[in-house]
C-alpha cells in the first residue's frame, strides 16, 4: 500500500529562513565562503547580528549555489563567478521582459 | 536497463586524463548552458553533461563508475545496481518537477564517503566533517551519528496555483536506507499544500524529507524551488504580473473605457487619451495575492484594423487626409 504523507511546505522567505551553516553545506562550502559572499557584495546583506546568526532568503541561496557551482565547475574566482551569475540573471530577466512584450 | 556512458557524453575516450576530462566539460558546459545555448534540447543535455562531469570530475567516483561498467560491458552478471540511472523526480497529478539524477547521485556516492569519513574521523581525522553536518566524530570511531542530506528539487506551478493554493501530490524517488543502512531506491507520495501567493523562484521546505540520517540522526530537509509553467496571458515578475492589453488606435488616441482580464475576474479600465503603444497602465493589487498585494501592469498594444473592406479603406484615407502625420520627420524625410 502507498503511504501518502502529509507535509507542512514552509516558505524559506517567511516561515524557515536557510541558516548562514545550512547555506554553507548546500554549496559543500565552509561558512567562511558565505561570509566573504556577503561581505564581497555578492549576497545582499544577510538578516542577523552576527554572522553565525545570519538567515538567509531563497534568491541568496539559489544565488549562493549558483556561484558555488560555476567556481567548482570553472575553476573560476569568486569575482568571477559572481559576474557570470550577474549577467546570466540579467539575461534570464531582459527574456522575460522580452516574452511580456511579444 | 539503460546504463549512461559518460564517457561518450561528454565525449572523450576511457583513458581521457582528469585534464582532458576537465576541458570537455567546460567546452560542452558551454555549448548547452541553458542560459546562452541555443541548442535545441539544451536543458537536458546540460543536465546530462553535470551528470557525467559529477562522476568523472571525481577520481574516486571515477574509479568506482568503471568498475561498474566494466562488470557491465563484460557481461558477467554485475548489473549496475538497482536505480543506478534514475533520477530523484516527482512525477504526480498535473505535477512537473526536476528529474534530479545529481541528487541520487550524490546520494550514492556521498553515502560512500560518509562511511569512509566516519572511519577516518575515529582515527582523529576530522576532514570534511563541517559538509556532513551534524557529524559527531567525537565517539571514537564506534557510532556516529549523521544527519540526512537534503534534497534540492524544482516544482512547477502555474500562476492560478500560487493565485489560489493548491495541494500537489509529489511521488518522490529516492534513494532511502534500508534497516541495516544500505542504500535503495525506494518510492514515497508527499502531499505538500502549496501556499498561497507563492512566487517564481520561491523555496519550500519540507522538514525531514531529505535522505534519512544515520546513527539515530535525523533527516535532511527537502527544498523545493517554485517555478511558474508559462502563462497565456501573464508573465510574472515578483509580485507583479505584466500582461499586453490589446486596444484600438481610437482608444488610445481618444481615450475611453476598456475591459480587461485580471486573475481575480474582469475589470474596467480607464485608457487614458493619447496613450502610446507600450505604454503601461498599472491596477494597484491585481497581481499575486501577499502583504501587500502585487500589482498587475498592463502593456498597451495598439492594433490596427484590417483595411479588408470599402469602408475601412474609406476611413483610412480619410484619416491620411485630415491628419498630417509624418512619422518619419524625426529621420529627416518629408513624407
Amino acid at each position: 500500500m502507498n503511504t501518502v504523507t502529509v507535509c507542512t511546505a514552509l516558505l524559506v522567505d517567511q516561515d524557515a529562513p536557510v541558516t548562514i551553516q545550512e547555506l554553507a553545506r548546500f554549496c559543500e562550502q565552509q561558512t567562511d565562503w558565505v561570509i566573504m559572499l556577503v561581505k564581497q557584495g555578492v549576497l545582499p546583506p544577510a538578516q542577523g547580528p552576527r554572522p553565525e546568526q545570519w538567515v538567509f532568503t531563497s534568491v541568496s541561496v539559489t544565488r549562493a549555489r549558483h556561484v558555488a557551482r560555476l567556481q567548482r565547475d570553472f575553476e573560476v574566482n569568486l569575482d568571477a563567478a559572481a559576474l557570470m551569475v550577474d549577467l546570466m540573471e540579467e539575461i534570464r530577466h531582459l527574456r522575460n521582459r522580452l516574452g511580456a512584450i511579444r | 536497463m539503460e546504463f549512461k556512458d559518460y564517457y561518450k557524453i561528454l565525449e572523450v575516450t576511457r583513458d581521457a586524463s582528469q585534464d582532458d576530462i576537465r576541458k570537455a566539460y567546460r567546452k560542452l558546459a558551454r555549448k548547452y548552458h541553458p542560459d546562452v545555448s541555443k541548442e535545441a534540447n539544451a536543458e537536458a543535455r546540460m543536465r546530462e553533461i553535470n551528470e557525467a562531469n559529477d562522476v568523472l570530475r571525481d577520481v574516486e567516483k571515477r574509479a568506482e563508475y568503471d568498475a561498474l561498467a566494466a562488470g557491465v560491458s563484460a557481461g558477467n552478471g554485475a548489473a549496475p545496481p538497482a536505480g543506478w540511472d534514475r533520477g530523484f523526480e516527482f512525477s504526480g497529478a498535473g505535477g512537473a518537477g526536476e528529474s534530479d539524477f545529481q541528487d541520487f547521485l550524490n546520494g550514492m556516492f556521498k553515502q560512500a564517503a560518509h562511511k569512509r569519513q566516519g572511519f577516518a574521523a575515529g582515527q582523529g581525522d576530522h576532514r570534511g566533517a563541517g559538509q556532513g553536518g551534524g557529524f559527531d566524530g567525537r565517539s571514537g570511531g564506534q557510532a556516529f551519528k549523521m544527519r540526512g542530506e537534503d534534497h534540492h528539487a524544482e516544482i512547477e506551478i502555474s500562476l492560478e496555483d500560487s493565485f489560489a493554493g493548491v495541494t500537489r501530490e509529489l511521488s518522490l524517488r529516492s534513494v532511502q536506507l534500508d534497516e541495516q543502512g544500505r542504500p535503495y531506491m525506494g518510492t514515497r507520495t508527499l502531499s505538500v499544500r502549496i501556499p498561497t501567493g507563492v512566487r517564481e523562484g520561491q523555496m519550500i521546505r519540507l522538514s525531514g524529507q531529505g535522505m534519512p540520517g544515520e546513527g539515530g540522526g535525523e533527516s535532511g530537509d527537502l527544498f523545493l524551488t517554485v517555478r511558474f509553467a508559462p502563462h497565456p496571458v501573464y508573465q510574472a515578475e515578483g509580485r507583479d504580473l505584466k500582461m499586453q492589453l490589446p486596444i484600438t488606435p481610437w482608444e488610445a488616441a481618444l481615450g475611453g473605457k476598456v475591459h480587461a482580464p485580471t486573475m481575480q475576474g474582469e475589470v474596467e479600465v480607464n485608457i487614458p487619451a493619447g496613450s502610446k503603444q507600450g505604454g503601461k497602465l498599472r491596477l494597484r493589487g491585481k497581481g499575486l495575492p501577499g502583504d501587500p498585494a502585487g500589482d498587475l501592469y498592463l502593456i498597451l498594444d495598439i492594433v490596427w484594423p484590417p483595411a479588408d473592406n470599402e469602408a475601412t479603406r474609406a476611413a483610412y484615407q480619410q484619416l491620411a487626409s485630415v491628419a498630417a502625420f509624418n512619422p518619419r520627420h524625426h529621420l529627416g524625410v518629408q513624407s
